[in-house]
This record gives structure tokens, sequence and C-alpha cells, in this order.
């Protein structure tokens, strides 16, 4: 039992190293000066081939790369601000949308409803690429490519957040319901004060994977949006060159900011709502 | 309360992105070029290039002093107008007179030079050496004859001499020995008898000499006792000394006389006893003494024969000197010649100066007839004076009197392909008032300017005084003219930047683009330029900060 | 007491009535949207695939045909397909162990629970930054391997949470009278752990395909538009097709994708109804 114990934590630690360490490789790659990545780094960045040498700590730290990022890139806070411009809006329209819908579900499962949740289910797991090119003639007829919106409609419509909200609406249990009925309550009132409430982590679950879906958004800003001036953060890295390699990876860590920071606020609920979407198969 | 940390740290990241938003476009748009728009232009260039100028005097007259006077006064200034009549100075007339008398003695000096030149001149007669060779060979032949005969007459002598010695020898050697014997016994008692009358002689002469000693020890005795003076007893008594020691010295010298004629008996003792022996030495000595009187002979002759040599070499050396110095004597006779050139020559010489001095003489004369005022002898200004009141001149003070018009002379820069050329006609502004002037003369030598010499009538002026220029040319119509500021250059060239405008992530965006030019007139100002410029390119005019290919930049109207 | 169970009756009638009006109100919104940006032109599309270009002629399969042997099509879709089918059951198998790392130790669990789920938030453009740097590293021969790595180490977190959930429902009364009957850890799993996990392992599925299209990005982060022959995606080809304005092409794709893909939940869908009806 000690051996495998030790075992046991000997494969966590190395899990936990695999995982530590390529965010400790680019943490520190943003404190490097520009010369020290080009010699370190030199051909992932495009610059030619040399022997690439990792290293967890930079040898001249300098907050270089964050000043020329943070002060002297204003096309990168464009950029942010039209990133939370097309998440956020999407997330509010997807709570409002697949909240109810999700709701619906689980409480009144009927045969249509389940057909129709299967076909949610499909719809969930096909593609982008079958949707890319409907989506876009769609957009294209409504006059809304080029703008926030292209990216904002669609991902509202996402069919994800309804299936995992569905699988943990289930899991309250009828009692509660029963109960609210009982005291005079309608469907409204038992969505509103009981579901929401309730359901609270499978909420925050669709809010999170569709933060982190909608943040990391790359297929659809570059086929809808052709006026860069409306693209998201996401393409800011894809679009840098070589001689902005230092600004790179403070972008990189930057990025990450907000996605941990929402990661680490809602984990709890993370488990949680997970937890309850595995119940029912 | 972990929980709480987070929310507190996602609002305040956020937070910081406004913050950092905000700074950077602050920063962005501090940092941006400003930069002022145009397009190219369809226009002629004007070119104008201006500076400052001198006024020189056109041409210039030099009015001099000459030499040797005071200056009594100055009559006029700098700037001063003149006329031809114009008095500029005036020179003392007792000066004047002073060199006068100078010059008259100098003249007289002179004529008198000329005297002694032409008396020298004439050609001296030399006895040549040729003429003294000929007598000296004259007589060189003359001993040669001589010597001749003496030769002949030595030859003849020699021959006699030599019969003469070999008889006198002959008979010597027949002499018998007992005639020898007796001529030796005969020496030796005519030798005796001098020994005795020697020895007599001494004898006598001893005796007296004893006598005086003797005589003078009675006379110092008797001195003594007398009682006379220690003096005269003392001279007693060296007048005995003396005579004692004259007596020492006979008897010596007797002895001496007596022992060599004693030695001298002896030898011929000896020699009359070696006789026999002595007769074949005496023979020797006989033959050998007859050898010699031989060789003196022949030396005799061979020496009449030496001096006939001499003389026959004699004459030839002297024919010899007679060749050599007839080349002499025409070398001689050359430099007598040129001598007599030169001579000539310095005649004609001393008669020139003398012709010049009484040219000056006239020239005084005239200066007096003057009353020694100088006068500047044409119109014009004065420009500068160098003589002075009290100066006695040197013959180098002038007065420059500018004549004729004025000439200009300006510095201008080398800009483009303007330059002021020979021909064009520069605008001058002297104060107030304006003229022009056109270029006779322009320097290029200098690498970043040049100068320029312009002609003008304009006669208002004063030498050395600065004006202004300005020199404009108008070029012909060039389809893109832009402003020089527009227009940069590189080691690839000239070029101009031009608004790009590009649409990023901040919205439009300008940039500056590079686009190559080339120069094909460059004024002042402005250039016409051939390149790749549509008539609606927007060509970056002047900027806030320095600006290169691709950095973004802001459109204004007004830096 | 009558009255009140009839007022009790009447009223749950009419709740159900309502209800069932209201329920359909609430999926409204979700519906409509759905129809309207994912139906009508999805429709549409399947209706191009069947029609020409200028979209007046029926050309029965041609398009097909075409799409079907286009070289890139093929490449695209060999790539895809491998890596679903190499990634997911990899993903899934190696999910599950950890869970059960996890699950086992309890000291620091949440830390390492942290840790490990952290990557799924981290944002794909910044780890692919490294990702680049492993890739130009190792050449790009490994491209596949270097995709795989990084769609497990994004996923694992969240899939482990999925199976520690399920594992978490498995009651420990269960594991000890298993254990009391003398079974081993091995016959523990077979028997106990791997049936009660069927549904967890339907969801872990399910969103594990979803990831697996999403390879897209990563691919397109480390390689850009042209990559190495062994990670060229559907998405790729899509992109190109996108540019040339391939419309034609893009529809009739489409429809194989999802044909492809209804026909594999169809039997995923059927297997779950035998295996509903076998229990």
């Amino acid at each position: 039992m000690k051996r495998s114990g030790i075992l046991r934590s000997g494969i966590q630690f190395l899990l936990c190293c695999m995982i530590w360490i390529p965010i400790t490789l680019l943490a520190a790659a943003s404190f490097m000066p520009e010369d020290e990545l080009i010699y370190r780094y030199s051909e992932a960045l495009g610059l030619g081939k040399d022997t690439i040498r990792f290293s967890l700590l930079p040898s001249y730290p300098t907050i270089q790369s964050y000043k020329e990022l943070l002060l002297y890139s204003p096309g990168f806070f464009v950029m942010f601000w039209n990133s939370c411009i097309q998440v956020f809006p999407t997330l509010a329209g997807q709570l409002m949308i697949a909240a109810p819908a999700s709701w619906s579900f689980a409480r009144y499962p009927t045969k249509a409803k389940r057909v129709l949740f299967s076909l949610y289910i499909v719809l969930m797991i096909l593609p982008f690429q079958v949707m890319m090119v409907s989506n876009y003639l769609v957009l294209g007829t409504l006059n809304l490519l080029d703008s926030h919106l292209s990216l904002i409609l669609p991902g509202i419509w996402s069919t994800l957040p309804v299936f995992i909200m569905a699988k943990f609406f289930e899991g309250i249990p009828q009692t509660f319901i029963e109960a609210a009925h009982l005291d005079g309550a309608n469907e409204f009132y038992v969505f509103f004060h009981i579901a929401l409430p309730l359901g609270k982590p499978g909420i925050i679950t669709a809010f999170m994977l569709g933060f982190f879906e909608a943040w990391n958004a790359l297929e659809q800003p570059i086929a809808y949006l052709q006026n860069r001036s409306l693209w998201p953060l996401s393409l800011y890295l894809p679009d840098i060159t070589a001689d902005k390699a230092s600004v790179a990876f403070a972008a990189s860590v930057v990025l990450l900011f907000p996605s941990v920071l929402v990661f680490l606020n809602g984990q709890d609920f993370l488990e949680q709502g997970i937890s309850s979407s595995g119940i029912k198969g | 309360m972990r929980k709480k940390v987070y929310q507190q740290l996602l609002v305040l990241f956020f937070l910081t992105m406004l913050l950092f938003t905000i700074l950077s476009r602050i920063m962005d748009s501090v940092m941006i070029a400003k930069v002022l728009t145009g397009r190219t232009q369809r226009k002629h260039i004007n070119s104008t290039i201006d500076g400052s100028a001198a006024m020189e005097a056109g041409d210039i007259a030099l009015v001099t002093s000459e030499k040797g006077y005071r200056i009594e006064r100055v009559s006029v200034l700098k700037g001063s107008k003149t006329t031809p009549d114009t008095e500029l100075f005036r020179y003392q007339l007792e000066s004047i007179e002073d060199a006068k008398k100078n010059i008259q003695m100098e003249l007289e000096k002179l004529l008198l030079e000329l005297k002694t030149t032409q008396i020298s001149a004439q050609v001296i007669t030399s006895v040549s050496a040729e003429e003294i060779l000929n007598l000296e060979i004259y007589v060189a032949e003359k001993e040669l004859t001589l010597a001749q005969e003496k030769h002949n007459e030595g030859q003849v002598n020699y021959q006699e001499n030599i019969q003469l010695l070999a008889d006198a020898y002959q008979k010597k050697k027949d002499l018998t020995e007992d005639e020898l014997r007796h001529q030796n016994e005969t020496a030796y008692r005519n030798k005796e008898q001098s020994y005795t009358t020697a020895k007599a002689n001494r004898d006598k002469n001893v005796r007296d000499a004893k006598r005086n000693v003797e005589d003078a020890e009675k006379e110092r005795n008797r001195l003594e006792t007398e009682d006379a003076d220690a003096e005269e007893i003392l001279k007693a008594q060296k007048k005995l000394d003396r005579a004692q020691e004259d007596l020492d010295e006979l008897i010596d010298q007797w002895d001496d006389t007596l022992d060599s004629i004693e030695e001298q008996i002896l030898l011929d003792e000896e020699q009359a006893d070696y006789i026999g022996s002595g007769w074949t030495q005496s023979q020797i000595s006989l033959e050998e003494e007859y050898h010699l009187n031989l060789e003196k002979e022949k030396q005799t002759l061979l020496g009449k024969e030496d001096e006939l040599k001499k003389a026959y070499s004699n004459l030839q050396q002297l024919h010899q000197n007679m060749v050599l110095s007839q080349k002499k004597d025409a070398a001689v006779q050359a430099e007598n010649l040129k001598q007599k050139q030169m001579a000539e020559l310095s005649l004609k010489s001393i008669t020139l100066d003398i012709e010049k001095k009484q040219m000056e003489l006239a020239d005084i004369d005239c200066l007096l007839a003057q009353n020694g005022i100088v006068t500047a002898g044409v119109s014009g200004t004065v420009v500068e004076i160098k003589v002075e009141i009290g100066q006695i001149t040197t013959g180098n003070e002038t007065v420059q009197i500018a004549t004729g018009n004025f000439r200009i002379r300006g510095i201008f820069e080398k800009s483009g392909d303007i330059l002021i050329q020979k021909g064009n006609d520069v605008a001058f502004r002297a104060g107030s008032e304006d003229f022009n002037g056109m270029v006779d003369i322009v320097d290029l030598s200098h690498n970043e300017r040049g100068e320029f010499v312009a002609n003008t009538d304009f006669k208002d002026a004063v030498v050395g005084m600065s004006v202004h220029y300005r020199y404009t040319e108008k070029s012909d119509i060039y389809d893109k003219v832009l402003p020089l500021s527009a227009i940069h250059k590189d080691i690839k060239g000239y070029y101009c930047l031009t608004v790009q405008e590009d649409h990023g992530i901040l919205g439009t965006e300008f940039t500056a683009a590079r686009v190559n030019l080339e120069v094909i007139f460059s004024g002042t100002e402005a250039a016409a330029v051939e390149g790749n410029l549509g008539d609606e390119t927007r060509i970056i005019l002047e900027t806030d900060t320095i600006i290169q290919e691709g950095d973004r930049i802001r459109l204004v109207n007004k830096l | 007491m009558e009255r009140d169970i009839h007022m009790i009756k009447k009223r749950r009638n009419f709740y159900v009535s309502q209800k069932i009006w209201i329920s359909w109100l609430f999926i409204a919104p979700s519906l409509s949207g759905t129809i309207v940006f994912v139906c009508i032109p999805f429709s549409d599309i399947i209706r191009r695939s069947f029609f020409s270009v200028a979209g007046n002629e029926f050309v029965w399969g041609y398009h097909y045909n075409v799409v079907w042997h286009n070289q890139a099509f093929r490449l695209a879709l060999k790539n895809t397909v491998l890596f679903i089918l190499i990634g997911i059951p990899l993903l899934m198998g190696t999910s599950f162990l950890t869970a059960l790392l996890i699950q086992s130790s309890s000291r620091r669990t949440n830390l390492y629970k942290t840790t490990i789920v952290l990557p799924m938030a981290i944002p794909t453009a910044s780890i692919c930054l490294l990702w680049k740097i492993f890739f130009s590293e190792r050449g790009r021969s490994t491209a596949f391997g270097v995709l795989l790595f990084t769609f497990l180490w994004k996923n694992i977190g969240y899939n482990m949470l999925l199976w520690l959930a399920g594992l978490g429902e498995i009651s420990d009364s269960v594991y000890e009278a298993a254990k009391l009957d003398g079974a081993g850890n091995l016959a523990i799993m077979r028997y106990i752990v791997v049936p009660e996990l069927k549904g967890t392992a339907g969801v872990v599925f399910a969103l594990s395909v979803i990831n697996g299209f999403r390879i897209y990005r990563e691919a397109y982060l480390i390689a850009g538009s042209y990559p190495h022959e062994s990670i060229y995606m559907l998405q790729h080809l899509f992109n190109h097709w996108f540019l040339d304005m391939d419309i034609q092409n893009m529809s009739t794709a489409a429809a194989i994708i999802s044909i492809g893909a209804f026909l594999c939940l169809f039997i995923c869908f059927l297997y779950s109804k035998i295996r509903k009806r076998g229990e």
C-alpha cells in the first residue's frame, strides 16, 4: 500500500509538472528581453533555425515586453474590448435563451421534447465547418457580416449550454417543485425562484464553458469579420509577426488572466455542475 | 473567502485593462507623428538666391608718387570725387630742388664715368710672350753652340790629361826606395828641428812668465811692507795670481805642443821604419791615386757632356714653350677683345644713364613748373590714399582712384541646380536704393559656395559698401513639383513619404510609405521630381518629429 | 376533504395544460433561433449540394462525387477521423485513470484537481505559442503527436471531473460489499465501476467529440493555414474554400459530414437503446 501510495504521488506530481511547466515557460518567456528570446526560441518565432533552449527563469528579467504590450500597442486593447463585446453579450444571451429551454427540457419531458433534445445534442456535436457556410449566408442576408453581431447571434443560439443546464436541472428534486406548487406558485415563479437559484451550478458551468468557447473563438471571426478593427483578442497572437516576439509572450500571459480568473471564480460550481450533469446518461 | 478574492481579482483585471487601454491610447497619440500633407503641383519653380555683396572699384587708376620728395599737402580724402585736374597732393618745392641738385651731380658723375670708360675702351698692346721666347731661343741656341765647343774642348783636354797622368804615375813609380827614404829622413830631421826650436821657445816663454810672477810677487810684498791700501794690495795680489796662472797655462801649453811634436816624431819614426813595407803600400796608394785622377778627368768630361745635353734640352723646352705661348697669346687676344667690347657696352649704358638722368632732370623741371602739384589725371572717386603729410616718398605710395563703373562682389550658396551665371541680371539694394547689375565673372571652385562679380552703372556708392542682392530665376513649368521639405535623400537615392491608408485593428490607419524619386530640377525652395506619384497621392510635406517609412502618422492641417 | 382533492385535481389539470403551454413558451426563443440560424440554413445547404452552382439544375450526386474524390477533402477527412478515433479513446482512458488516481488519494486533492483542470482555462492562443516552440523543436513529422498531446493536455481535467462525478455516485457500500465478497481491484473495476459509468461515459464521449473537432484551433495556431500533411484538418480545407468563396464544395462537404455524424449518432442511439432494453 505504501509503495503504491508513493507511485501514486509520483504520478500525480508528474502530471502536475506537465501542466505547470508549460505555463511557467510561458510566463518566464514573457519576462525575457528580446535578445534572450531570440537566443532561446528563435525558430519558434520564425526567425531561423537555432537550437531551442528552454528556461524556466529568464536570465535577464525585464518588464519591457509588458510595457511594449500595455503601453505601446493600442491595437491590443482594441482587440481586447472587441473580445469583451463579443463574449459577454453572447453569454448573457445564451443564458436568457438557453436557461428557459433547458428548464423546459428537464421539467417537461415529452416524446417530442426528447426528439428535440436529441436534435440539440446532434447540433451540439456537429463541427463548425458544417454550419459555417449556412451561417455565412444567413448573416449575409441579414446584413450582419462584418459586425460584432455576426459572432454574437450565432453564439447565443449554441446548443451546448442547453445541454449542460438541462442535465443539471434534471438533478433538482421534484419535491421542491411540488412544494412550490402547493404554495401557489406558477411556472414562472418556479422557474425564477427555484430553478435558477438551485440550478446555479449548472448555469455557472454553462457560463464558464461558454466563456472559454467564446474567448477562444477562432474560426468564426476569421470567416465573418473582414474589418480588422473588429477582431477579437484570440486573433492577436496568430497575427503577430516575428519582430514583436516578446510582445507575443506577454500577450499570452495577459490573455490568460481573465480566463483563469473566471475559472477560479467558478471552479466550485464547475465541479458541482459537472457532477450533476453526469447523473443521467 | 477565496472566492471573494477571485471575484475582486477579476474586477481588478478589467479595471486594469481599462486603465491601460486609456494609457496606451494616450501614448499612441503622443508618439504618433503629426504631418502636413499636400499634393504635387504643376508649376514653375522659382528660385531665389540672395545674400550680401560688397561694392568694389571697377577700374582703378593709380597715381604713384615720385621718389624722394617730401609731401607738403594731401588735398583729397577717401571718397572724394576727382576730375583730371583735381589736385591730389603736392610736394614740397625745396625737396624737389634738392633732388634736382642731386640729379645734376649724379649727371656729372656719369659724364666722368663716361670718359674713363672711353679710355679703358682702348686696346692695350703688349709685348707678346712669343717675342720673348724668340729671344730666349736665340740665346739658348748660342749656349748650345758654346756647350758643344766646350765639350769638344773638354774631350781634347781629357785626352791630354790622361796622358799626363799616366806619365806622372809612371814617373813616380820609378822613384827609388832610397830617394823615398831620404825624403822621409829629411822629413824626420825637420821634425826634430822643429821640436828643438819649440822647446827653446818654451823655455824662453816660461822664463819670461816666471819673471813676471816674481815681479808681481815682489810688488805685492813691497806693498805689504809699505802698508799700502788694501785695495792696492789686492790688486797686486791679483796681478800676482794672474801672472801665476799665465805661467801655469803657458807651461801647459808648451808642454802640450811639445808632446804633440814628440808624437809626430814618433809617428814619423814608425813610418820610416815601415818604409819597406810601406813602399808597396805607397805604390798601391799611388796607383789608387792615379785611378782616382783618371776618374776625375772622366767625370769632368762627363760633366761637359751633361752640360751639352742640358743645353740641348733647354732649347727643346724653349721650343715647346713657344708653341704654348702662341696659344696663350691667342687667348690673351680674345680676352682683350672681350674687354674691349665690354668697355664699349658699359659706355653705352652710361650713356643711357646719362640720358635717364637728363630726363629726370627734365621731369623735375616740369614738376617745378607745376609747383610740385600732382593731379588726378582721371575722373573718378578716390578709393585709397597712401600718401601722408610730411612723408618722404619712396616711390611706392599710391592714390587709388576708382574710375569707370563699380563692380560688386558677392557670395552665394550652391543649392540645387540654381547657380548664378555670367550674364544674369541681379537686383541689388543699397540702403534704400535699388539698382541692377549684370554678372560678369562667376567662380565656382569652392565646394559650397560660389563667388560672382557683377558690373553696374550705379554711381552713388562707396567702395567697400555692403549691399544686398537677390537673384530670382523662374524655370519652366514642370509637372510634378514638390517643396524641398518633402524630398529626402538617403543612400538609395531621393524619396518622399506618402500617406498610405490601412485598415487595421485600430480602424483606418495612416502610415508613411516611401516612394523613390528622381529629381529633375532642383530650385532653392522646390524641386521638380519624377516618380510613382499619382495626382491624388498625398505627400508628406512636413512633420513634427522625424518619421521613417512605415511609421504611423496623423494628418493635421497645421503643425 | 373531497372538495379539496377535487380542487387540487382541477388545479393540477389546469397546471398540467398550463405547463405544457408554458414549457413550449420557454423553449420558444431557443427553438426559433435555432431554426433560423441552424435548421433553415442547414436545409439550404443540403439543397445546394444537390443542385448546380448557379442553383437551378438538379445534378444529383455530382457534387458529392467531386468532393469525395477531392484529394484535399480525403486527406482532411482522413486526418480528422483519425484524430477522433485515436484521440477520443485516449482521452477517455487517460482521464478515467487520472480520475481513479485522484479519487484514491485524499491529500491535497483540491490542489491537484485545480491544477489538472487548469489547462481548460488557458486560452488556446496563449499555450499554442509554447506548443509552437515544441513543434519546431521536434520537427514536422510529429505534428500529429503534438496535436494529440495538446488535446489531452487541455481536456484531461474536465473529463476527469466528469469521471470523478460519476465515480462519486457509486456509493461506498457497494465497494465494501464487493470487497467482502472477495473481489480484487480489477474485478471491482470490471463488474461494478464500469457498468455504473456508462452514463457518464456517454457524456464524456459527447463532449470529447466536440472538443476533438475543435482541435483545428490548435492546428491553425501552431502550424498556420497550410500545415503539415498529417494535421491538415477539415476546417483548413473549409477555410481555403471559403477564401475562394467555393460555396458549392463547402455545402457538399458539410452535407457529407453531417450525414456521417447523423449516422454515427444513430448507431450510438441504437446501441444505447439495445443496451437499455437489455438491462
